[in-house]
């Protein structure tokens, strides 16, 4: 959408402008007409994917007189946000918004998001991991608030890691190690998937390894996609998938699923939330997984894959409220207990206030992990989230330039694909590229 | 499916009719005729295969429960689950399901009725009546059958936005009542189906324009209006786009939104992936309907005006 939306723009502003007498004809009582002061609740629209959300919305309804929220589900990804960003330019933006934090800067560069510095930057200076406020806070401005924090987790079948004989990869030399040795004793099966299709999962691993995408100069953006760090890690995937050490399945996809119940696969890349799906997916297999921290590159460490934080979009006529039902959904116990109440399987998202963190794991079934405290390991790694990275402006055309140079010519021309992509995509947005 | 069985007649070699019985013996026997028989009949079964593979696909894996569907091979039975399934997605959330269903059928129904009407009666104006400009209005026409909607879709969502109905089901249904290449359809259909002579002997017996229109035309433009309609049909079926950028209240879905939301949810809750697959098969259905009943419409209307 990103190479078409000057045509967008300049077709949409001549349609507008021809039907201006039309418009003001009709326009009708949208604007102003909920306003607060004559004590009337004020009603917030919400729009959002996460799971939970009703539930959410129901007990904060419940609970607050002064402020009532709307709620409407949204489909995730590109479409999500598409519809978003067109809601933001049509004027019908709703007032709280689910966003990544991959997105983040591409929204409030885009001009998107309202500034949350006033309403709630004190919220997140004080009550979140340095780690995750360097995701929403950029130019000095708080911009969301973040909900949960997803260090990476590395899942392993127990009993088939015992039956061939493998230890826990605690590095990424062990793990190549332990993959020559499954392939050896099966040809069949596999310690991993590798998946081509998954940039955020591939970002995740540079970031572990101290690769940092994208890095801010005063207001200058310098894109980094092919930094030394994520040159070493595009090698190192390359490499185990020339040598057949690794599979590589569509990420997400059933054949991946399968392989996995199959015991085709012995491991996967994951993060804390990935624990949620297994009981579904795999059901059998219940008791025979564990997880264990991220195989690393000497010292310990862990990228964070995925994460989700709440913002105002640009035309809310009330940033305040919104902010209090924001501060309420990530910081107050009943809000993230409410969002976890009416799932069959609750997710096991990692809460970033560490404060929520029991709270949400006292919802979390163990049995399935074998009574494993997954929580406990989550929280640790939290701690071993390497700071400082920051998402770029253009962050989702950076991702399907990654993927779809992958595809072609593995992982090492994908990353510089997505160089290549990010500092063209900041110039044709007007933005500073620092040299 | 029943697309398939069509092409296969224009695909076979056609000869003239004089010559049709000499050319018929000796393409039996020559070796050249022989393979490229074959070369077609090989390519007719590739595509059918390429064709049913997912469709049976998706029959078989409605039946699974999740276990079996992530744990069988895609095309081994499974324990039969249908019914649970079924159950489960036309109860699921309230029974949503049944609401973007009936959405479905109103948007696809009603707008594609309406649109095809209108592109009929404005195809016949095209086509009867002189008027200034007309040309130049037709090639406005034809020209708005070149743009992509998807180019369309922002500045139709802000001008919906400045006349109150974005959010509404006539987001959806108005901008469905212009359809370009119904018009163009319609025009060239009312110059093979309606003979002026007609018009002018309805005339001359006293009918006024409208009543020459509904009683006279129309009726003879039926097969123009239902291939016209159909393409609508599977059009506004279809409409993905449409629907993402205009609706925001989740009981206005059209079923394709409402079974992509879902999708979107399954990489952190797999039990999603029955809803989605089961929910998809019942969405074909109506497509599949529509096809095997207006499809004698349709192949007559297609070959409309190939012969003068």
């Amino acid at each position: 959408m990103s190479r078409t939306s000057r045509s967008f723009r300049i077709a949409a502003t001549a349609t507008v402008a021809a039907l201006g007498l039309l418009a003001t004809a009709c326009g009708g009582d949208d604007g102003g007409s909920t306003a607060a002061s004559d004590g009337k609740p004020v009603t917030l629209t919400y729009w959002t994917w996460t799971l939970g959300a009703k539930s959410t919305v129901e007990a904060f309804n419940k609970t607050h007189k002064d402020i009532q929220v709307k709620l409407t589900e949204i489909p995730s990804g590109t479409e999500g946000y598409s519809k978003m960003s067109n809601a933001v330019k049509g004027g019908n933006a709703p007032d709280v918004a689910t966003i990544e934090y991959q997105m983040v800067p591409e929204f409030a560069s885009q001009g998107n998001l309202i500034d949350l510095t006033k309403y709630a930057g004190e919220t997140v200076k004080s009550k979140f991991p340095d780690a995750v406020q360097s995701l929403v806070t950029f130019g000095g401005r708080t911009w969301t608030v973040p909900y949960d924090v997803a260090p990476q987790l590395y899942y392993y079948r127990t009993d088939l890691f015992k039956k061939y004989g493998i230890d826990v990869p605690k590095t990424w030399a062990d793990f190549k190690t332990a993959a020559a040795k499954v392939k050896k004793q099966d040809k069949n099966v596999r310690l991993a998937s590798m998946p081509k299709s998954d940039s955020a999962l591939l970002a995740a691993l540079a970031w572990q390894a101290g690769g940092k995408w994208f890095t801010t100069e005063g207001d200058a953006w310098k894109p980094a996609v092919n930094d030394a760090p994520s040159r070493k890690v595009a090698a190192y995937w390359d490499g185990l998938l020339q040598d057949g050490l690794v599979q590589s399945y569509t990420a997400y996809s059933p054949e991946e699923t399968k392989a996995r119940t199959a015991g085709k696969t012995l491991s996967f890349l994951g993060a804390s939330w990935s624990a949620g799906g297994l009981k579904t997916a795999m059901p059998d297999l219940s008791g025979k997984w564990a997880a264990a921290p991220m195989p690393n590159w000497g010292t310990p460490a862990t990228g964070n894959y995925g994460g989700t934080s709440y913002g105002v979009l640009k035309g809310s006529e009330h940033p305040e409220q919104a902010a209090e039902f924001i501060k309420w959904l990530t910081t107050d116990k009943a809000g993230v207990e409410a969002r976890l109440a009416d799932l069959e399987s609750p997710s096991s998202a990692v809460p970033a206030d560490p404060a929520m963190r029991a709270v949400a794991a006292a919802k979390f079934d163990t049995a399935y992990l074998n009574g494993q405290d997954l929580y406990q390991l989550a929280s640790e790694q939290v701690d071993a989230i390497v700071p400082g990275w920051t998402w770029g402006p253009n962050q989702l055309d950076v991702y399907t330039a990654v993927q779809d140079a992958t595809a072609k010519s593995g992982f090492a021309g994908g990353i510089e694909a997505g160089q290549k992509k990010a500092e063209a995509g900041i110039t044709e947005r007007g933005l500073k590229l620092a040299k | 499916m029943s697309t398939l069985t069509h092409t296969t007649s224009p695909a076979r070699p056609r000869t003239d009719p004089e010559p049709a019985a000499a050319s018929e013996r000796r393409r039996r026997t020559s070796p050249g005729a022989l393979l490229s028989k074959g070369v077609v009949n090989g390519l007719l079964i590739v595509a059918a295969f390429y064709t049913l593979m997912p469709v049976s696909w998706l029959l078989l894996a409605a039946t699974k429960n999740p276990r079996d569907l992530f744990g069988t091979s895609g095309f081994a039975l499974g324990d039969f689950n249908l019914f649970t399934n079924l159950h489960h997605v036309f109860t699921f959330n309230d029974g949503i399901y049944l609401r973007w269903f009936g959405n479905s059928v109103l948007y696809s129904v009603i707008g594609s009725g309406a649109s095809t009407f209108l592109s009929v009666a404005t195809g016949y104006a095209f086509d009867k009546y002189d008027f200034k400009g007309k040309e130049k209005l037709f090639a406005a026409v034809l020209a708005g059958v070149l743009v992509p909607t998807t180019v369309i879709q922002l500045p139709m969502y802000l001008l919906a936005t400045k006349v109150g109905v974005v959010n509404t089901y006539w987001a959806l249904l108005l901008p469905a009542l212009v359809n370009p290449f119904g018009v163009y359809l319609a025009r060239v259909f009312s110059e093979g189906y309606v003979p002026n002579e007609v018009l002018e002997a309805a005339r001359v017996d006293g009918a006024g324009e409208v009543r020459t229109f509904a009683g006279i035309a129309l009726p003879m433009l039926a097969p123009a209006f239902m291939t016209i309609f159909l393409f609508s049909f599977t059009a506004s079926w279809n409409n993905f786009f449409g629907a993402l950028v205009m609706l925001n209240d989740e009981k206005l879905y059209p079923v394709n939104l409402g079974l992509f939301m879902w999708n979107s949810v399954t990489q952190q809750q797999p039990e999603y992936y029955s809803l989605v697959i089961t929910g998809s098969l019942v969405a074909v259905v109506p497509l599949i309907v529509a096809f095997v009943c207006l499809q004698r419409f349709w192949r007559s209307g297609l070959t409309a005006g190939a012969v003068k």
